[in-house]
């Protein structure tokens, strides 16, 4: 899409790529150009992503009753043992989003502790500098890790404690725009960490990540 | 920087890739396989629904029965890339029949279900405001969205279900990418008109419901 001659259409179509992700890197350099000439163009993408996290937000709120209709059928019918067992463990969307998004925010916490020294709650970990409690006290100079390293140990830890059980090979692609520092692209990602846990009782979330009333159904 | 990254774009996101097998399954008859393919479609089944059912329709109720109606008929589907719009159909159907029965209700006895709502015309048809109560707790700007023409709202409301993307909306909708993304803009920019009580959105919409595309 040229950022040169763009008609209103254009212009709509451009900021609903940008909302919805799915913007290409001629998309960002042609909304760069547009928002050059014309910087009320930021303006309107975020009134754009506040509508659509209110109306997100309904719609949440409205189609959380889905979670509770079953197909009429008997699922222990199945003569297939492997779905079967995939449906005895199956979690809806959602709820394997939010697993998903728990583990990495799990990680982004954990880096982020490490660098600022904030204590995590049951993880051993805090003090100065991201090293384990306990361990200044016992000597041991601390290293400073970086954050590969960081995400490495807790990997490494979190398997040993059968908390992590794998990180998922690819990495989901949020935004690609041309590096504003020089040569090269600039790449907006979260990565994936399958973890398990155990916990009392099970709860659904809605999109933006607040409990719903209704137990999801296994 | 960076080098080697693999990434799994949004698009590619949220697509069971096992869908085509759950179907043929379903449509064999294997409950399991019915069962795990409704947990995967309820959710964007239910925005189908809450975009073009009547206002006092009870979704939950609706979804029942486009549950049951899935599982009666899923033996028809012979070919696993139509099942999305398939199943839209029904979800679209039972919506509409929903509105019929409604209107007949309000035929036989004029008061009814006034006591619920502000009483507004019916959503059988598109006229703008008609479906100002379609959703009964509709407030704020879902109230607006529920205003927009059917060709708009089904894919803004759809868009909205994780975050579906334009891939995934055209298989349910069977429109291509582009027509998709082109009404969730326009879609979104009449709302914003709307929103600000403009009455260019109303023009728009008005003049809109032929020249969809």
């Amino acid at each position: 899409m040229s950022g040169s001659a763009m008609d209103g259409t254009d212009r709509d179509v451009l900021i609903t790529r940008m909302l919805d992700g799915e913007a290409t890197p001629e998309d960002w350099t042609a909304f760069q150009a547009l928002a050059a000439r014309d910087a009320s163009v930021w303006a309107e993408l975020s009134s754009a992503q506040q509508d659509m996290a209110e109306i997100s937000a309904s719609v949440a709120q409205a189609t959380a009753v889905a979670a509770r209709v079953r197909a009429p059928v008997d699922a222990g019918e199945t003569d297939d043992e492997a779905l079967r067992e995939a449906l005895s463990v199956r979690f809806s969307g959602r709820v394997r989003a939010t697993l998903a998004w728990s583990g990495w925010a799990a990680a982004a916490a954990l880096v982020l502790a490490w660098g600022t020294g904030l204590p995590i709650p049951g993880s051993g970990v805090g003090g100065y500098g991201g090293v384990p409690s306990g361990a200044i006290e016992a000597g041991v100079v601390p290293t400073r890790l970086n954050s590969a390293q960081a995400l490495d140990q807790y990997l490494d830890t979190g398997r040993e404690e059968g908390r992590v059980i794998a990180e998922m090979p690819t990495k989901v692609l949020l935004e690609a725009r041309p590096n504003p520092e020089g040569a090269g692209y600039e790449v907006l990602f979260y990565r994936q960490i399958l973890e398990r846990a155990v916990v009392p009782e099970l709860r659904t979330l809605d999109g933006l990540g607040r409990g719903l009333s209704e137990d999801e159904p296994l | 920087m960076h080098e080697g990254l693999e990434f799994e774009t949004p698009t590619d996101r949220g697509l069971p890739s096992d869908e085509g097998a759950l179907v043929v399954r379903a449509a064999r008859g294997d409950p399991g396989a019915q069962q795990a393919l409704w947990v995967a479609s309820r959710a964007w089944v239910a925005a189908v629904c809450l975009a073009h059912m009547p206002r006092e329709a009870d979704l939950e109720d609706l979804l029942q029965d486009v549950a049951l109606a899935f599982v009666t008929r899923v033996h028809t589907v012979r070919d696993p890339g139509a099942f999305r719009g398939w199943l839209r159909m029904i979800a679209v159907n039972a919506a509409r029949e929903a509105g019929r029965k409604r209107s007949r209700r309000r035929r036989l006895d004029p008061d009814a279900g006034r006591s619920r709502a502000q009483a507004l015309p019916t959503g059988d048809t598109d006229e703008p405001g008609d479906r100002a109560a379609s959703w009964d707790g509709a407030t704020g700007l879902m109230a607006k969205a529920l205003e927009l023409p059917e060709g708009y709202r089904e894919p803004l409301l759809l868009r909205c279900v994780r975050g579906m993307s334009y891939r995934q909306i055209g298989l349910v909708m069977d429109l291509p990418e582009t027509t998709v993304e082109t009404r969730i803009a326009r879609g979104r920019r009449m709302l914003r008109e709307l929103a600000s009580g403009g009455a260019r959105a109303a023009s728009v919409m008005g003049g809109s419901e032929g020249g969809v595309r």
